[in-house]
């Protein structure tokens, strides 16, 4: 991969790239020295708060309401959380998932099992405690739509996982900076 | 609220999502936004349409 650039610093002290094409002309501008972890982090903790703070403000808008939207009917639908349940691996991976919401997954989770648990434990060391929990969700299970709920509360976590990752890559300059969605530039013919 | 509104309801927050988070312009946005919309719409009902001669587990 070779990089043609030429640098310089914006209003906001973030080093802008100019990437120059094949023909010469500047087509897309790239924040490469921005460090991402403060993006992320805001992104991890609020939803669409990443692409805000990199002043897209539309996309910013948009992605947070389509995940605020997706997490709201989860659990308005009686969807539960997964906690990582050893008689259960994959459990682990929707627990991950879940968690890629941030500190609203810890409102779920409280609704879910009563409480901040991240791990169910094993019907052998932990019989009794795990007995307590599993009634605490059955509670919910008995919802119609729970399953519809778990669903949408699992692609809420999921899409904000994707928001920090393309917060990310606006960071580090993978991806073409236009800051305020301005239109995309229009293909030049070959 | 229905299954088939629920499902509807799912797939235009994704595809929303997903046009918003990989395009640049609004006619572009558009177009992936319902592309994604219709493909996740008549991908289950086609599917649902396949499993319809196999029996509910549990079923009467």
């Amino acid at each position: 991969m070779s990089r043609s650039m030429s640098s310089g610093t914006n209003s906001r002290g973030m080093a802008a790239t100019a990437t120059a094409g094949a023909a010469g002309k500047d087509t897309a501008v790239a924040v490469t020295s921005r460090s991402p972890w403060l993006p992320c982090l805001l992104a991890w903790f609020l939803p669409g708060a990443g692409h805000l703070l990199l002043r897209r403000t539309l996309p910013g808008l948009v992605l947070m309401a389509v995940v605020l939207t997706t997490f709201g009917v989860g659990l308005a639908l009686d969807g539960t959380v997964y906690a990582m349940d050893p008689d259960q691996p994959l459990s682990y991976l929707s627990t991950a998932a879940n968690v890629g919401l941030g500190p609203l997954d810890l409102w779920a989770r409280s609704l879910s099992y009563g409480g901040l648990r991240y791990r169910i434990p094993d019907s052998r060391s932990g019989a009794v405690e795990r007995e307590r929990i599993l009634q605490v969700m059955r509670a919910r299970y008995s919802a119609p739509t729970h399953s519809y709920g778990r669903t949408f509360l699992l692609t809420a976590g999921l899409m904000n996982l994707l928001l920090v990752l393309d917060v990310y890559d606006y960071c580090i300059g993978r991806k073409p900076y236009r800051p305020q969605c301005a239109p995309a530039e229009p293909e030049s013919a070959a | 609220m229905s299954h088939f509104l629920i499902m509807g309801l799912h797939s235009l927050l994704v595809a929303v999502f997903f046009a918003f988070l990989t395009r640049e312009g609004l006619r572009a946005r558009l177009k992936v936004g319902m592309y994604l919309f219709a493909g996740m719409m008549i991908g289950a009902l086609l599917l649902a349409w396949l499993m319809y001669p196999y029996p509910i587990q549990g079923g009467a």
